[in-house]
């Protein structure tokens, strides 16, 4: 009995183990690019009621999950000017403006030769 | 390749990585309790076998237009 015990214990934990990578495998998690985004496509459709309905069952309601629009591509610098960067040139220009007239008005130089005239 | 397209394949990179990390954490997890005394070893391994499986399919999808394939050269 002593002897079965470790090589039972070993063998159970193996089939715990190799049954979490077959179910992993089986449901398309470690396969190709296509595979996994429809694993996370099917996943997204089933997690959300199956969570829901659990919240039911337990007496408490989750708020709705916030939808996330993103696309990378949207970030991709195409030559097409961001409203973001007219933006930021906009202020850049701005500040350059203010800075330069604001040497202009109290350098010395500047008014001497305004004097001088 | 189309900007849709490229579209696409950015969007299924992103899916995959999530799955594929996701995947790693769990196994890692599973082999920590059930092998290695809840280490943290077999859990860093696992999500970084994913996202290296991840970056690899989406090297893979986004180099696949201009890949050669031998069967193609082979017709010409």
């Amino acid at each position: 009995m002593t002897k079965v015990l470790p090589v039972v214990k070993l063998a159970t934990k193996v089939a715990v183990a190799g049954g979490a990578v077959y179910v992993a495998y089986d449901s398309g998690l470690l396969g190709g690019g296509e595979e996994g985004a429809v694993a996370l496509s099917k996943a997204t459709a089933a997690i959300p009621p199956a969570v829901n309905e659990w919240a039911k069952y337990f007496g408490f309601e989750f708020p709705a999950a916030p939808k996330v629009e993103f696309s990378p591509v949207d970030a991709w610098n195409s030559g097409k000017p961001l409203w973001s960067t007219e933006c930021v040139m906009y202020l850049m220009l701005f500040n350059i403006n203010y800075v330069i007239n604001y040497a202009r008005l109290t350098s010395k130089t500047f008014q001497t030769s305004f004097t001088q005239e | 390749m189309s900007e849709q397209e490229l579209r696409q394949k950015w969007d299924r990179c992103l899916a995959d990585c999530a799955v594929k990390v996701g995947a790693g954490l769990g196994l890692g997890i599973v082999f920590s309790v059930v092998f290695f005394k809840r280490r943290t070893l077999p859990v860093a391994f696992g999500t970084g076998a994913g996202l290296g499986m991840a970056y690899s399919n989406c090297q893979n999808d986004l180099r696949s237009p201009y890949l050669l394939y031998s069967s193609d050269t082979k017709k010409q």
